[in-house]
Parts: C-alpha cells; sequence; structure tokens
C-alpha cells in the first residue's frame, strides 16, 4: 500500500502525467475551435474518477451522478476561461469538488445513503469473511452493513475532512495536487489527512486490527 | 501439557477498509444511463440562452471598468470648472420701487419715448467683499404716468456697465437715461449668466471712487438738451416750472441733480 502510494506520488510529476495533461490541453483546444464532440473524450476520461470523488464526499448514487453531470456541463460552459494555469483535471476536479460542497452545505441536513455495490473482487477479502462469521451474518449481508458503515464514518467527517482522504485514499491524488484543488497549502492537507484518518479509525475501532 | 497459541483471526487495517470502500463502483448500465442525461444536459446548455442582466454582464463589466473612472473624473472637473462661475453668479438683488400708478412692463417694451420719463439708477458695492446691488428705477410723476419700464434682474446686469460707460461718454444725462432704457430693451446675444456677472463685477471694479467722482463732475457741467424739454413741459409743474427762462430751468436742474448725485467711496448713488 504504501507502495502504491510512493509511486503514485512520483507519478505526479512524470512524464507520463505531462503528456496525459498536453493531450487534455490539446483537447481543450480543439472543443475551444467549435469541435463540442471532442469534449466526450474527456468526459469518457474523467467520469468514473469525478464521480467516485463525488460519490464518497454525498453517499448517494444519485446526487453523485448529478453532481458529474454538472460538473461537466460546468466545465463545457466555461472551457474559454480555463487559462490553462493547472492542468485540465485538476480545473475539473476544483469544479466538481466546489459543487460537491456547495450541495452538501445546502441539504447539511439531510443524509439519505444511497449504496453502489462493491465490485466482485473486493468482496472476498479473508478479513470480510470472518468478521461475517463473528457477526453470524451472510457474506453479502455483512458486506452491505460494512459498506453503510464505512459511509456513515465519512459523513461524520467534516466536508473539508473528508474531501481530503476522499482524494488522497480514494483517487490516490497526492498532496501538492489536492493542495491545488483545494486552494490550501500541502501541510493544510498533511493536517487535514492526519486529522481525518484518526477520525475514522476512533470511530472504525471495533472492526479493525487490535 | 502443551497448549498451541490460537491463531488471531484476521482483522482489517484502515487501508482495507478505505480498499473496500474504494470498491464502491457503479455497474456499466449505470453509465449508459449518466451519458444520456449528460447528452440531454448538454443540449440544453447549448440551447440555453443568457437571460436578462447574464446577457449583458460581459459587456457591462468591460465597460464599466473604464465608464466608473471617467464619470467620477468628469464630476470632479465639472465641480472645479462650476465653482468659480458659482461664486460669481449670485442672484443679484433688484429692487423695483412699486409705487402709484406704476405698472410693470416687460424688458422688450420700449420706453425710450416716455415723454415724462426720469430714471433713477442706483448702483452701490459698499465693499470689496461683497455682492454688488443694482436698482433700476424708472417711475414717472404721478400725474402724467404713462409708461413705467422695470428692468429684470437680468437686463440691469446688462445695463448697469452700459450706463457707467454712458455716463462717462454722454453729454445729456436724460438723454442717457432714455438710452439705457433703449438699450436695455434692444436684443442682444444671450450669455450665461455667470459670464455676465463677471463682466459686471469686472467693470464696477474698474469704476473706481476717483473715476466715479469724476464722471459726477463731468454730468454736473452739462446742460439740460432742449430735446428733453418737451417732455419735462408735459410732465407738468412739478419738472418745469411755468414762467422760468430756460437757463433758470438748467441751472435749477443742475442744483438738483448736484445735490442728488453723491459718491460715497465706490459707491455711486442718484436718487431722485
Amino acid at each position: 500500500m504504501e507502495l502504491i502510494k510512493a509511486v503514485s506520488r512520483i507519478l505526479v510529476a512524470s512524464p507520463e502525467r505531462q503528456a496525459e495533461a498536453d493531450a487534455d490541453t490539446s483537447v481543450v483546444q480543439q472543443v475551444r475551435a467549435g469541435d463540442v464532440a471532442a469534449f466526450d473524450q474527456l468526459v469518457l476520461k474523467y467520469r468514473e474518477r469525478i464521480y467516485s470523488i463525488i460519490y464518497n464526499l454525498t453517499s448517494n448514487r444519485e446526487d453523485a451522478a448529478d453532481l458529474t453531470q454538472d460538473a461537466f456541463i460546468k466545465a463545457f460552459q466555461s472551457i474559454n476561461r480555463f487559462g490553462g494555469q493547472s492542468s485540465f483535471f485538476t480545473w475539473l476536479y476544483r469544479i466538481a469538488v466546489n459543487g460537491a460542497h456547495t450541495h452538501l452545505r445546502k441539504n447539511r441536513l439531510r443524509t439519505f445513503f444511497s449504496i453502489e455495490q462493491a465490485s466482485e473482487e473486493e468482496k472476498t477479502p479473508e478479513w470480510l469473511g470472518q468478521l461475517a462469521v463473528e457477526a453470524g451474518a451472510e457474506k453479502e449481508l455483512f458486506a452491505r452493513d460494512l459498506q453503510q458503515r464505512l459511509n456513515e464514518a465519512f459523513q461524520k467527517l467534516s466536508i473539508k475532512h473528508r474531501t481530503v482522504i476522499t482524494l488522497f485514499e480514494i483517487d490516490g491524488l497526492s498532496h501538492a495536487e489536492i493542495a491545488e484543488i483545494m486552494e490550501c497549502s500541502e501541510g493544510t492537507v498533511r493536517s487535514r489527512l492526519h486529522y481525518a484518518k484518526t477520525q475514522l479509525q476512533a470511530d472504525l475501532q471495533d472492526l479493525l486490527k487490535r | 501439557m502443551s497448549s498451541t497459541p490460537q491463531p488471531q483471526p484476521p482483522r482489517p487495517t484502515l487501508e482495507d477498509l478505505l480498499r473496500f470502500k474504494r470498491a464502491e463502483r457503479p455497474s456499466p448500465e449505470f453509465w449508459a444511463e449518466f451519458d444520456r442525461g449528460l447528452r440531454q444536459k448538454q443540449l440544453a446548455a447549448l440551447m440555453k440562452r443568457p437571460k436578462g442582466w447574464a446577457r449583458w454582464s460581459p459587456v457591462l463589466g468591460r465597460s464599466l471598468r473604464w465608464a466608473v473612472p471617467a464619470t467620477a473624473a468628469a464630476a470632479v472637473a465639472l465641480v472645479v470648472v462650476q465653482i468659480p462661475f458659482s461664486t460669481a453668479s449670485r442672484p443679484v438683488p433688484v429692487e423695483v420701487a412699486s409705487r402709484p400708478a406704476v405698472e410693470q412692463a416687460s424688458p422688450t417694451t420700449p420706453v425710450a419715448h416716455a415723454p415724462s420719463l426720469t430714471t433713477v439708477a442706483v448702483a452701490s458695492r459698499p465693499h470689496e467683499d461683497e455682492e454688488p446691488a443694482a436698482v433700476v428705477v424708472a417711475e414717472v410723476a404721478p400725474s402724467t404716468a404713462t409708461e413705467v419700464a422695470s428692468v429684470a434682474p437680468t437686463e440691469t446686469e446688462r445695463t448697469l456697465p452700459w450706463s457707467a460707460a454712458s455716463l462717462s461718454s454722454g453729454s445729456n444725462f436724460r438723454m442717457g437715461a432714455v438710452t439705457l432704457a433703449s438699450v436695455s430693451s434692444a436684443p442682444e446675444p444671450r450669455r450665461p449668466r455667470s459670464s455676465w456677472t463677471s463682466r459686471f463685477t469686472e467693470i464696477t471694479r474698474e469704476l473706481s471712487a476717483q473715476q466715479a467722482s469724476e464722471r459726477m463732475l463731468q454730468l454736473a457741467s452739462l446742460d439740460l438738451p432742449s430735446s428733453a424739454q418737451p417732455a419735462l413741459d408735459s410732465a407738468g409743474g412739478a419738472f418745469a416750472p411755468a414762467g422760468s427762462t430756460e437757463r433758470q430751468r438748467s441751472e435749477r436742474d443742475f442744483r438738483d441733480l448736484e445735490s442728488r448725485f453723491g459718491v460715497t467711496g465706490s459707491s455711486l448713488s442718484i436718487k431722485f
């Protein structure tokens, strides 16, 4: 896990990431020139990542779908204002995160979980079966309960802490990229990440390894 | 007896739980629906035109960037330009003496041919820092009142500079008074009020006390014109005593004028 994080951090400044940013920039130029269909390439490339972030922020799949669509529409409408100071994906992430924050602040008192099903390969880790046995429940049902529990723990975090841990742990962005998206310092990102993890560990203490 | 340690049941770490959460992904059918909804929203966004202010906000934003400082600069410039004019164009108090048998006429009413016209013109400037006051009164004797012209303030302002010049060059006070009325009624090109008052102020400043007394002496040495005699005769006994010669009448009028003209400091007053 640590190796994956380290590799992902290295990839931030890698030539591959730079080539990816250049490819995005050329597509953006096409869209600006009037090729509306070129925007579909950007949608196909980033829709799952954007959706995943917003879903983990809202814990509601319908809201996440709407907010993801809105983020792409807003990016499409504002693409002439994209200055190129940052990479396109950072700019798009910022639009998506800001839209999700606005939605969460508006619906602060409304929490309605609508959870996605976990993919099959992640359903059968060894610890999941053991926990299901201990709970005396079927593995499938226990997996659903665990998902609910994790989403509840996420929703107990503040919006900023939830965003940081989502971008870092779920999407695998670096501290620098998160700092750019959230327009704060890397130190703030590290601090928020540490606090979020501490909070999650405290909330999920009964499930974790003692 | 040997006791084997019980194997620790596998427990997840926080990273395991987060990885499990990361596995929450939508199905492929979800993406088909997502793409359809996005396409509709995209088309709606393309078809939708900005409404109201949103349509003009980019243009207004660009123009207001320069309009605000330009307007402020224009306002400051206007205030700076207006201050001298407003100081010079304070309203000049004009008094019109109302007497019985005095009727007001419009400024354009010709008064030069009034047979019994006597004119009082008072221009006084007691102090340098005070606003010049002007009083023009045109009246006739109560018995023979025929026509009186009351000059409007703007007309007065135009008349007073002229009357000062006329007093120095004219040879007949009464004719000057008649000319005063005719000039005041003559059409002149309109000038801004502020320029008139400025002109008046300049001329009254030029009229020093010494110049005023010189002009009084010139006036005092004048004879009454023969052309004005019919007017005096027709005015009745008050102005043309019966049985007196023309010379005597002139001398009496001269004394009368001398006693009624007064020069004090920088002010000139003529009384009847």
